[in-house]
């Protein structure tokens, strides 16, 4: 069975793609230990069956917000096959920032840039292929309203979930002075081998450097952790 | 600069303003509770709220004047907000009129006065129509 | 590292991300044309305009409410016929056999849960408007045109999602409070969320504007003041609270608002199924055991048999003399008292009190209630007020458990309480200074 994940920014249209993706075979239940909503369902493309969870509708993947850390925590933990990223292509300033910590998080991404009819009615022109060149994952135009698209992104889906897409690992650059920071932790991150087969030592880095108070905790017992308090704390 | 034509905006503008009066005065007249007998050619109801709530539609019908005088985007916006607000109370009090002829009928009350239940509101919304039209034929073009 | 980069870690990376965006953008996207205007951008600039934007919502809100009450009341016409013809039955078929069962047939089952179930149609049609008003997308707007008010106020926008979201039962409002970031923000969110009135207060509401103002135009306007009286004291007690418990300024929001369309028929009405069905569930179970309680309390020790005088030497009379005094001030009789208390469980149960106590039988309870002439118009309508602030039923207060610590829950049970009397005896007080009875 194949698990995949579905995300996005709020009023994307991620709940009719859930269902558009799903039909009646949903499950409503909880996140473990908090009220918020955990929808799952099942679909079966070419005799694969997939499970589909919705993820809570967010805009980044902090630890502020509850939402966004049940999301994050899922992909992080549960390591889903297949993150499907739901993009409103009529807003992809806004939205290509979560696909961004998306990758950071090294899930195996599929995009969906989703509204495409509003993005052909409003004169915008994707070009999608260079844009999937640039992401290095696949990107699929879906209209959720309507169903356009769906098929293509089920194929894609079952195509990332066999490894078969063309998939090339994109790192983006935050420039050279972040970028020498990052290093600087990863060096010491990697050597602690049980931390790094668990997360991407690039992600936990960052995320260290951001200061996000739930992955320092995880990384406090760490027998590297006071080397990599000195490097952070320069 | 104009948006669309400001000939059909002047008209639309006139138009746009004698309803925006209508609605000033009725609401007025609701509101202090004047009329109210089912006699009156046009039964005005003394209902507060209800007065209340036309006098939104009329000052949104009058800031729009303005813009459309000017044949600007923004005249059309207000017109499309008054225009849905009329339909708004205009379908509300008819579905009311319907409701107490369903009363009568089941015989849940004794009297159906149609007219009394004939509010300005569903004048006024009928009057709206032919602006609406206007509008249509403007905005046939935009997209949501 | 703040030094490395001169600014906070996290604002910096955010930054840099948002750099590379529009780098990959760049080469990815072509406009064909200058920006489109679209419907979104001509209703959004008066839906939130800034001097009509409330005004707007209000009178929007105003025809809600008045299509509610005025519409529904055929169809619940229908429903209450239905119910007393079968009270009337059970009564007949079943009295000589067996008086008891007749009477829990036709006081419990029929008059008790019949008067709830004659609010099937207000509860559906609040739900489908507010659905249609959720699709086309408007009731996005109107939040925001509220926040922004807030916001001035020194109140967290991104409230007032919550609050709607309120009308139609606190219990998701609660629970969409969780994308409130900031910690003081949500618990004041959370504290004031029971004053938006939900719609299990709507039959209350409908029945008592119904008894003192009949059907004319007044009693949809008397139900609509209910809810803008929830969102007034919401918003007061808001900023008391944000000036006293929980002091410190509201972190800024950012509101993404979906774009306008025209609904389709199939979603508004799964959307009104949605929730309504909650309601339908609650009078099967919950509502129903309330009822089958008070027509316990009424009907024994046997002989104390429902409606008329006779009740008065059952078990839920002596009850409610031993709490009337409490509401005596108000005005309000020991079955108005009774039915209070048992609306601590359920607000619809004030409702299922009012149909088993007075038995109604042929009537209507709204006949009934009326020519019961237990309310006078201030009276009356003070019943409401109360009723709309009195405290959250027993499910909110479950699910305020879970997303509050203690003694927040039991300060919310405890302000809601006093400010019910204090404001109804401010409505009491008015009235009587305007020469009401």
């Amino acid at each position: 069975m194949i698990r995949v994940a579905l995300i996005g920014n709020p009023n994307v249209g991620k709940t009719e793609l859930f269902n558009r993706l799903t039909g009646l075979r949903q499950h409503v239940g909880n996140w473990p230990g908090v009220t918020v909503e955990k929808k799952t369902g099942k679909c079966i493309y070419k005799g694969e069956e997939m499970e589909i969870v919705d993820l809570p509708g967010t805009y980044s993947l902090t630890a502020h917000a509850i939402d966004e850390l049940i999301a994050r925590d899922y992909i992080v933990e549960e390591k889903p096959d297949v993150v499907v990223d739901i993009v409103d292509g009529t807003n992809l300033e806004r939205n290509l920032y979560l696909t961004l910590l998306l990758l950071e998080l090294e899930a195996n991404v599929v995009v969906a840039l989703n509204q495409w009819d509003m993005v052909n009615e409003r004169g915008i022109e994707i070009d999608v292929n260079k844009l999937s060149e640039l992401l290095g994952v696949p990107v699929v135009p879906t209209v959720a309203t309507t169903g356009e698209g769906v098929e293509a992104l089920k194929e894609a889906v079952l195509n990332a979930a066999e490894g078969r897409e063309k998939r090339r690992k994109v790192v983006m650059g935050y420039g050279e002075d972040v970028e020498a920071l990052i290093k600087k932790v990863e060096a010491v991150i990697v050597k602690d081998t049980s931390l790094s087969s668990k997360y991407p030592p690039r992600w936990l880095a960052i995320k260290l450097l951001e200061r996000d108070e739930e992955v320092t905790k995880r990384v406090e017992d760490s027998p590297f952790w006071d080397e990599m308090r000195e490097v952070l704390k320069r | 600069m104009s948006d669309f034509d400001p000939r059909i905006g002047r008209v639309m503008g006139v138009y746009a303003l004698a309803l925006g009066v209508l609605y000033l005065l009725f609401g007025l007249m609701e509101i202090v509770g004047v009329g109210g007998s089912g006699t009156d050619p046009i039964p005005i109801p003394g209902d507060l709220f209800g007065g209340l709530a036309i006098l939104v539609v009329a000052a949104t019908y009058l800031n729009g004047v303005r813009g459309l005088f000017r044949g600007e985007h923004v005249g059309l916006s207000f017109l499309i907000g008054a225009l849905f607000l009329s339909a708004v109370f205009g379908v509300l009090y008819l579905l009311l009129m319907g409701a107490d002829g369903l009363s009568y009928l089941i015989g849940s009350s004794d009297e159906f006065a149609a007219l009394a239940d004939f509010r300005p509101e569903i004048w006024f919304f009928l009057l709206s129509l032919p602006l609406a039209y206007q509008v249509w034929k403007l905005t046939r073009e935009v997209t949501w | 590292m703040s030094e490395v980069l001169g600014e906070e870690p996290e604002v910096v990376l955010a930054e840099r991300r948002y750099e590379a965006i529009s780098r990959i953008l760049e080469t990815v996207v072509r406009k064909r044309e200058a920006k489109k205007l679209t419907f979104t951008d001509i209703l959004d600039h008066v839906f939130l305009h800034r001097a009509l934007g409330i005004p707007i919502f209000l009178a929007l809100l105003y025809a809600v409410f008045q299509f509610t009450f005025s519409f529904s009341a055929p169809f619940s016409d229908m429903i209450d016929m239905f119910f007393s013809w079968l009270g009337g039955l059970a009564e007949e078929g079943v009295m000589p056999a067996n008086p008891v069962l007749a009477s829990f047939l036709s006081g419990g089952v029929c008059a008790g849960l019949g008067s709830v179930l004659v609010f099937i149609p207000p509860i559906f049609m609040l739900f489908l408007a507010l659905a249609i008003l959720e699709d086309c997308g408007y009731l996005a707007r109107a939040a925001f045109v509220m926040d922004r008010m807030m916001y001035k106020l020194g109140l967290h926008g991104r409230s007032f999602i919550p609050m709607i979201t309120g009308f139609g039962c606190n219990i998701p409002a609660i629970m969409a409070t969780r994308s409130i970031e900031n910690e003081k923000d949500r618990i004041i969110t959370i504290l004031v969320n029971p004053l938006m009135s939900c719609s299990a207060r709507l039959p209350v509401y409908v029945l008592i504007a119904g008894v003192i103002f009949g059907s004319s135009y007044a009693a949809g306007a008397a139900v609509f003041s209910m809810y803008l009286l929830g969102i007034a004291l919401a918003v007061m007690m808001a900023l008391i609270f944000r000036r006293t418990l929980l002091k410190g300024l509201p972190a800024p929001f950012v509101l993404e608002l979906p774009r306008y369309m025209i609904p389709s028929p199939k979603s508004v009405i799964l959307h009104m199924w949605e929730r309504g069905k909650w309601f339908l569930i609650k009078a099967g179970t919950f509502i129903f055991a309330v009822v089958v309680v008070i027509w316990t309390l009424s009907t024994f020790p046997w002989g104390a048999t429902s409606g008329g005088e006779i009740i008065e030497n059952s078990y839920i009379a002596a009850f409610g003399h031993l709490i009337e005094p409490i509401f005596r001030p108000f005005g309000w009789n020991w079955q108005a008292a009774v039915a209070l208390f048992f609306g601590f469980l359920a607000k619809e149960a004030v409702v299922g009190t009012f149909g088993a106590l007075l038995g109604a039988g042929e009537e209507a309870v709204d006949t009934a209630l009326a020519s019961a002439g237990w309310f006078t118009p201030l009276t009356g309508f003070a019943y409401m007020v109360f009723v709309l602030i009195y405290f959250p039923c027993v499910a909110t207060i479950g699910i305020m458990l879970k997303e509050l610590r203690p003694k927040w829950v039991l300060f919310a049970a405890t302000y809601t309480l006093v400010l019910a009397f204090i404001v109804a005896f401010i409505v009491i007080g008015v009235g009587h200074m305007m020469g009401m009875e």
